[in-house]
């Protein structure tokens, strides 16, 4: 098995930004309710986080990062399996939506939290817990629109 | 206020006519609203298709979609798979900014074009 590093790791949460946001297109181009779309743009941005964090980083510090060996492989995380029975139908209701992303973000913040968990990590601190800001923000983000009624 | 700064404008008030106003003419600009009668985002849907099928043409983006829903759209979502669109002001928008904004992106259009 190759060894795990906190870029593999990285990579993972990068394929699992990815499906989400496949997901999202997918719901995107064929529901039905308009404020269901709007949100569907909204919460696509998601995408942007991991290469937003990295760009923090000059590339030799974050290659140097990457690079940083990993004591456990999380296999639980494997998008595939954290997207199994997640589907939404084309008359998905926005609050229907939202509480699918906090769940679907929640797994993703599960996992940096268990990253940032891992003893071998050190010199990965900066990166992972900027990681876990930006998803701590967009949960807190969506939440509130759940408890603000917005949609 | 654009024709007065010497713009030829046309106004589409559904997408179904502005897709055949794009295909007629080919403008130098477009301005969207993100909001649309008959769409919540209409004008996010309409961005992308100008971007597949009238590829070049810059697009402004005005939005009040931020104060109906405080979701922060800006030009940090703009991007080429979901909002392909050159540039973003929220409304109420200031004229003068427009104007000068509608310069700015035409000028570099055609630099870019010409280039």
């Amino acid at each position: 098995m190759a060894e795990a590093t906190v870029g593999s790791m990285l990579d993972s949460a990068k394929e699992f930004e990815t499906v989400l946001v496949d997901f999202l297109r997918d719901l995107r181009d064929r529901v039905k309710n308009d404020n269901t779309r709007l949100l569907t743009y909204y919460v696509a941005r998601h995408k942007r986080h991991i290469e937003a964090i990295a760009r923090m980083f000059p590339p030799e510090k974050l290659e140097e990062i990457r690079r940083i060996p990993l004591k456990a492989i999380n296999s639980r995380f494997i998008s595939e399996r954290c997207f199994q029975g997640t589907y939404l139908a084309s008359d998905a209701s926005a609050r229907e939506l939202l509480d699918t992303a906090i769940e679907l973000i929640d797994v993703l913040l599960c996992f940096y939290e268990w990253l940032a968990g891992q003893p071998a990590q050190k010199g990965a601190d900066e990166l992972i817990d900027s990681l876990i800001n930006v998803e701590e923000k967009g949960l807190r983000d969506l939440k509130n629109l759940v408890e603000k009624h917005a949609f | 206020m654009l024709r007065k700064e010497g713009h030829e404008v046309d106004i589409c008030n559904d997408t179904e006519n502005a897709l055949e106003c794009l295909d007629k003419k080919s403008p130098d600009l477009v301005i969207l609203d993100v909001m649309f009668p008959e769409n919540a985002t209409g004008g996010f849907d309409f961005a992308r298709k100008i971007a597949q099928f009238h590829k070049g043409i810059p697009i402004l983006m005005l939005t009040a979609v931020n104060s109906h829903f405080q979701l922060d759209f800006s030009a940090q979502d703009i991007d080429q798979d979901w909002m392909p669109v050159t540039d973003f002001m929220e409304k109420p928008v200031d004229f003068d900014l427009m104007v000068k904004t509608v310069k700015q992106l035409i000028d570099n259009n055609s630099l870019h074009t010409s280039a």
